[in-house]
């Protein structure tokens, strides 16, 4: 294999693994426990409140913001686990059940 | 008795002459790399960490092909973290080298898994050498990761190396 075909393989590869990355799979927020704010927890690919936290108190109080906050585009909140007290007026709007 | 000590005497001659013929060849390089990465189980996917990788390389000259690495890790954004690794390396061919090791991230964060590349080497001078290459990760262990979880990596990489 020559020079200049061995590169040519490689920068194939990974155009190839970052087109797989933006056109296919699921999107997600996080991978990591990490990748979230303080506060938050990573769960099911999304950053989320923790089971049993209000998410009106704690982290979204703290700067969170954007996907990072598990704050959706439109001010929704992430929580798989939403506890009785959540209600409307607590996420400042309707909360989803996932 | 002087035959036992004439043969220890030449033993350690020997011994000695081996020793001294062998060289340590140290080389040190910085490389960042970037690419997707994935896992859970929903297998999603997003843009991995851009990391930064400080290291060094070391091999005896009368196996050069055999190399030892290890470097210290920086993931620079969007998050931090910090880490370390140590790789077996193995020339193939003149330009390019094969390496699998261990990798982990300490900080802030544990996250500790299996990696391996593929390096192409491309002369600048007599003791640099740009290097390029793929890199794949798998990060099955560490208090990083959700329950169940296995994270896969694939970076592109890019770098200088230089013979010390």
């Amino acid at each position: 294999m020559s020079t200049f075909d061995g590169t040519r393989v490689v920068c194939l590869g990974f155009a190839l693994a970052l087109g797989a990355a933006a056109g296919c799979g699921v999107a997600s927020d996080c991978l990591r426990y990490s990748d979230c704010t303080a506060g938050l927890t990573c769960a099911y690919g999304h950053c989320v409140f923790p089971p049993g936290q209000d998410p009106g108190d704690g982290a979204a109080a703290e700067g969170a913001t954007g996907e990072d906050s598990g704050l959706g585009s439109t001010g929704e909140a992430s929580s798989p686990t939403p506890s009785p007290d959540d209600d409307a007026s607590s996420q400042g709007g309707d909360a989803p059940a996932e | 008795m002087a035959g036992w000590m004439l043969a220890a005497a030449c033993a350690c001659g020997t011994t000695e002459g081996v020793a001294s013929a062998q060289q340590y060849l140290v080389g040190g390089s910085v490389a960042a790399s970037s690419g997707v990465e994935g896992g859970g189980a929903q297998n999603a996917l997003s843009r991995t960490r851009t990391r930064l990788r400080l290291g060094g390389d070391v091999r005896i000259d009368e196996s050069p092909d055999d190399i030892l690495e290890f470097a210290a890790i920086a993931e620079i954004e969007p998050r931090s973290g910090f880490g370390a690794d140590v790789r077996y390396a193995r020339a193939a061919g003149d330009h390019f080298v094969v390496d699998v090791g261990l990798l982990g991230i300490v900080a802030p964060a544990s996250l500790y898994g299996v990696c391996t590349s593929l390096n192409y080497r491309l002369p600048i001078s007599k003791r640099a050498q740009i290097t390029v290459g793929p890199e794949a990760d798998f990060f099955f262990l560490g208090s990083d990761l959700p329950d169940g979880t296995v994270l896969w990596q694939v970076r592109l990489q890019g770098g200088l190396r230089v013979d010390l």
